[in-house]
């Protein structure tokens, strides 16, 4: 009888139960995505830790081997990743560096920028250690460590070197397990000549977590015999096996999950609310019928039994289409990111125990869930139902007519769930543009804010921003320097063969820059010249000595009397450019003039400078020296030297033309400036044009094949950064859009029910004469106030969450800045620098565009309000149209469901 | 006056057409008392609807005092509807979520109207102890005095009546026909009313047989 009363109740409410279902499969169908999300990241994050491995863990570690470690250990495995190190450098005293055997190998070694070096003056190094270096700079940025300068190719991510179980980053740049004789490299040159001081053989995904603790362990133990057996051989040195058990389940590192997890709590509230509120109209719609069920002797326990029933039915059909759904839309955009997109993901419908061990289960939460929710609803609907509408206030005055229809088409329950399912909705997506704009990410990085991190900056200048389409660079000439303090004794390696010289330079077209730099010049002078910069100290009897060891048989004099070593020494930079960039600067010639023909000659040499006149005078006449490294690498060799006149002074304003400034000055107050050509006639070597702006796209076949130049190209990085941005964030866009739709679902199925449960009233209003265009003016607007009143509340909901990230960012940051001065020594400008840095940031930042706490969150807030209010005005007069001249079949069909 | 010339209206198509009203020709003088009787379907309450423009006839015409009502659009059928024409309804149709006052009122406010016979029309009516109660705080008669008090808020020359006394007491139907004669006698208001009870059309000066959607006797 029950069922039969359901089932006849159910035929003519055919659409409230779709509503009801339709809410109802949403709920159990976004907590299955989110869920199953959740699995997909720790599945990937697992995938990517032992089979590519990001963070550089190694599971078994030995030195001092020999081929017949990898023999021994890797006997029929196969899926395992392994690398040599082979350690040169100092040790002990300093830092010790190394090789890799292959380069391209490199899941041991984990790169936030750049690759790993591969010729003798590259090098990539862990950023714990370049900041121990009191090196600030990024990739394609020199460096000198003991003497020698280096350009940095890669820079490691710092959790290589320093969270590691029981490793710990010390002042030799190494990694340092307790009980071990020897230590791991952070610093990794190109190539190295001799013989290492040892190898280091280092084994990772040799075995499989998801055998379980057990046997993982077991495993684990077993090498331990092999290693232990090679050792009392002597055939390895020392080793370390390390169990990755706690890191495979370690979940820490999910940041996405968190954001997945949060989408599905949105989703799953909206949901339950319009579930909720569907029932809640049904409820009231048939409570008349209920009481004609009392009355004709229903009992209360059988009404109860009858509740029961069709809450069972509902959460039944609810959490089987809704799994069936949430099902297939995950595999949907699984396979649209994997097979279309081309994303490396590992899906979340797996039976990986490493994975089905530590996160809930889809299938069995989103039931739960939803059953939960259906249940609640029903509880709270039950309770309601029995609430009293209040006695008459005798004395109360009839409303106005506009609070009459505000009273007749109120429908509490349902406008709190639309108001709160698009506040939460517009909340989520304008949040989540928020983060995953371009400008929106985080960091407490002090050197990404010196430099703020982008793909396309190339020596200071930003491609995008400053016009330059392609960039070509070859190897720069190779310049070491000794010394017992800055600026450092330069001597260039003459073997340098790249980059191109005038003649080349000038059959390029019209929009290039080409450019080159001598950074080891120095001007000698017999008379000290207090106003000139980086005077080099040769005083010291140590520094001589050390110097003349280094020098070739016939420069042991270079000190003595009438010597270039006698004199004072001024390192200044001469920076090369061809003579159409040269010309292009006569509107920026300050005194003298500018002559092609006689720079092209080397009799003369222009100086450039930013700010400070530069202590040269017109027409003066100064000697300029470059010193050729000798048998060493470190001594004087060759000595060529050049009578030059300064010609001009030419001001650079570095804000007006970035890219002149680039090509023509450096960092310090002054350099000198000739063409490839003048400097060649002056007898230096290595006088080439190593790099070449080009503000339009060129024919890369003008530059020959010798200059061994690479090219970086504007379009291709954006097109590449584009690419890895859609493939980064697809999976979560396509999630975000997916709950996004789902939610919008939810309040829009909301607009046409309203209309469908007071159709009744709309045929009252119009019988007793209520025009028909009246009455959807006042709908309209009535379903207009919902948009409004969400989009405020979303809106500000976002300003608190700008506000509360600007001032979380500034604490963390305040906190690195204080750990790092509380833990290390640097200099004391340094310090300086960062506070004054932090102060800017707390006193600036805020209102600094581009960053997530300040980036523009009005305008995309606006575009969605206006897409809601369009969509909600079209869904209304759709909903609206039913209404035509049949009043009184209206009536009686209103009557029917009252 | 009213006039129905030729007056149609079909349900369903094809084979399951049906003439709810079937050539109908009608006039109603004003000032008349007039009841519709016909068995249950015969299409007294379509005939009504249609005069009532709460339905819209498929052929012929109704005039109303001198204006062709058929013709109107929905503007101007609501406007006609709101101040010529007060319909009782069978079930009373009064909106749940305002009070009897309100109900009342409501009409009189869609119009702009001033209901200077508000007190007049409920004293009569006797629902001056109830008219800050729900309509579910009602009993039926209380519910249809209140419709009947809406009809005429405005002064409507007409007075359309389905079935106004079909969900009453004897004690109550007998209540509310008192009051429509009364109008009608002392207010000279033009009233039609449905009815399949005899003795409610035995009150009527005048009584129109339907069956079929055809009128028999008029």
């Amino acid at each position: 009888m029950t069922l039969y009363i359901l089932l006849k109740y159910w035929k003519k409410h055919v659409k409230s139960a779709l509503a009801m279902l339709f809410a109802g499969v949403l709920l159990a169908a976004i907590v299955f995505i989110g869920l199953a999300a959740v699995r997909e990241n720790r599945a990937s994050s697992f995938h990517v830790l032992f089979n590519n491995d990001v963070y550089g863990h190694a599971e078994i570690i030995a030195a001092d081997s020999n081929d017949e470690i990898f023999q021994k250990v890797t006997e029929g495995k196969s899926g395992y990743n392994y690398c040599v190190i082979n350690v040169y450098g100092k040790f002990e005293n300093g830092f010790s560096y190394g090789t890799i055997e292959d380069e391209q190998n490199v899941w041991h070694i984990p790169l936030t920028e750049g690759r790993m070096p591969e010729t003798a003056d590259e090098i990539a190094a862990d950023r714990g250690a370049l900041n121990k270096l009191f090196w600030a700079g990024k990739c394609g940025d020199t460096i000198t460590i003991d003497g020698k300068t280096y350009t940095v190719t890669g820079i490691i991510d710092e959790y290589y070197g320093t969270h590691r179980e029981g490793a710990e980053l010390n002042d030799k740049c190494v990694v340092a397990w307790s009980n071990l004789p020897q230590t791991i490299p952070l610093i990794f040159v190109g190539k190295c000549d001799g013989e290492p001081l040892y190898r280091v053989d280092m084994f990772n995904g040799l075995i499989d977590p998801n055998i379980g603790e057990e046997a993982y362990e077991n495993e684990l133990e077993k090498y331990n015999g092999i290693l232990r057996e090679l050792k009392n051989d002597g055939k390895i040195g020392w080793f370390l096996t390390i169990s990755e058990w706690g890191r495979a389940t370690n979940q820490t590192r999910e940041p996405e999950a968190a954001f997945f997890l949060w989408i599905a709590f949105i989703g799953a509230i909206i949901s339950a609310l319009s579930v909720f509120s569907i029932l809640r109209s049904i409820f009231s719609e048939r409570k008349s019928r209920i009481e004609i069920l009392k009355r004709i002797g229903m009992s209360k326990r059988r009404i109860a039994m009858m509740y029961a029933v069709e809450c069972a039915v509902f959460a039944f059909i609810q959490i089987t289409l809704g799994i069936i759904f949430g099902f297939s839309a995950y595999e949907g955009i699984f396979k649209l990111r994997t097979e279309v997109i081309g994303e490396k993901v590992y899906s979340g419908l797996t039976d990986m125990w490493l994975v089905t061990h530590f996160t809930p289960n889809p299938f069995l939460f989103s039931a739960i869930i939803s059953a939960t929710v259906i249940i609640i609803a029903y509880i709270l609907c039950i309770l309601t139902d029995k609430i009293q509408r209040k006695a008459p206030d005798k004395n109360a005055e009839p409303r106005p007519l506009s609070k009459c229809f505000k009273q007749i088409f109120s429908q509490k329950s349902v406008s709190a769930t639309q108001i709160a399912a698009l506040t939460l909705i517009c909340f989520s997506v304008i949040s989540g543009y928020l983060y995953y704009t371009d400008n929106g990410k985080y960091s407490i990085d002090l050197v990404s804010y010196f430099r703020p991190s982008s793909n396309y900056y190339i020596n200071g200048l930003n491609m995008e921003e400053d016009n330059i389409a392609e960039y070509y660079s070859s190897a720069a000439p190779t310049v070491n320097y000794i010394g017992e303090k800055e600026p450092l004794f330069p001597f260039v390696v003459d073997n340098f063969s790249a980059g191109i010289d005038d003649n080349t330079a000038n059959t390029l077209p019209e929009y290039t820059f080409s450019f080159g730099s001598l950074p080891q010049t120095l001007i000698s002078s017999e008379k000290r010249k207090f106003r000139y910069i980086n005077e080099i100290d040769t005083a010291s009897e140590s520094f001589r000595q050390g110097l003349l060891a280094l020098s070739d048989e016939e420069h042991q004099n270079f000190f003595d009397e009438g010597q270039l070593g006698s004199e004072y020494l001024y390192k200044t930079e001469t920076r090369l450019t061809t003579s159409k960039v040269i010309e292009s600067l006569s509107g920026n010639v300050t005194e003298g003039e500018l002559n092609i023909e006689k720079l092209n000659s080397g009799e003369e040499i222009i100086v450039a400078y930013q700010t400070i006149r530069p202590p040269f005078e017109i027409g003066e006449t100064i000697s300029l020296n470059s010193i050729s490294a000798g048998a060493t690498g470190y001594g004087v060799g060759e000595i060529s030297s050049a009578e030059v006149k300064i010609s001009a002074l030419v001001k650079i304003n570095p804000e007006e033309d970035k890219v002149i400034n680039s090509v023509v000055r450096n960092k310090e107050d002054y350099n000198l400036l000739t063409t490839a050509t003048g400097a060649e006639n002056m007898g230096f070597p290595c006088a080439k044009y190593t790099g070449i702006y080009a503000l339009e796209p060129m024919d890369g076949g003008l530059i020959p094949s010798s200059a061994q130049m690479k090219m970086k190209s504007l379009a291709m990085m954006q097109h590449d950064y584009l690419v890895n941005q859609l493939i980064k964030y697809s999976s979560s866009i396509a999630i975000l859009l997916v709950m996004s739709l789902l939610g919008f679902a939810a309040y829009f199925n909301g607009i046409g029910m309203k209309i469908r449960q007071k159709k009744y009233e709309i045929s009252v209003l119009r019988a007793v004469g209520t025009n028909l265009k009246e009455l959807k003016k006042k709908l309209l607007l009535e379903s207009m106030k919902i948009p409004l009143i969400s989009t405020i509340a979303a809106y500000v909901l976002v300003k608190l969450f700008q506000l509360m990230n600007w001032l979380c960012w500034l604490i963390e940051v305040w906190f690195a800045h204080t750990y790092y001065i509380n833990n290390t020594a640097p200099p004391p400008d340094y310090i300086d620098a960062i506070f004054d840095v932090f102060m800017d940031i707390a006193n600036n930042v805020f209102f600094e565009e581009g960053l997530m706490w300040q980036a523009n969150a009005e305008i995309p807030m606006l575009i969605l309000f206006a897409v809601i209010c369009a969509v909600t005005f079209l869904l209304t007069i759709i909903a609206l149209r039913k209404f035509k001249n049949n009043i009184a079949g209206d009536l009686n069909e209103g009557r029917t469901r009252q | 006056m009213i006039k129905l010339e030729n007056l149609c209206k079909t349900y369903g198509k094809d084979e399951s057409a049906v003439a709810a009203v079937n050539n109908v020709n009608l006039t109603v003088n004003d000032g008349e008392l007039v009841a519709i009787i016909g068995k249950s379907g015969s299409g007294k309450t379509t005939l009504l609807n249609l005069i009532g423009l709460l339905d819209k006839a498929d052929e012929g015409k109704i005039i109303c005092n001198d204006n062709e009502i058929t013709s109107f659009d929905d503007n101007k059928a609501s406007d006609f509807r709101l101040n010529h024409i007060g319909f009782v309804f069978q079930f009373f149709d009064l909106l749940p979520e305002l009070t009897a006052a309100e109900n009342i009122l409501l009409p009189s406010r869609l119009a702009k109207k001033k209901a200077e016979n508000y007190k007049e029309i409920t004293e009569s009516l006797g629902l001056s102890e109830r008219l800050n109660h729900y309509p579910s705080q009602l009993s039926g008669g209380q519910q249809q005095r209140v419709a009947i008090a809406r009809a005429m808020i405005n002064d409507p020359e007409i007075l359309l009546c389905d079935e106004p006394t079909g969900n009453l007491d004897e004690k109550s139907g007998n209540e509310v026909m008192d009051l429509l004669v009364k109008m009608n006698r002392k207010q000279h208001k033009t009233i039609v009313i449905i009815t399949h009870n005899p003795e409610i059309a035995e009150r009527c000066s005048r009584t129109v047989e339907i069956s079929d959607g055809k009128i028999i006797s008029a």
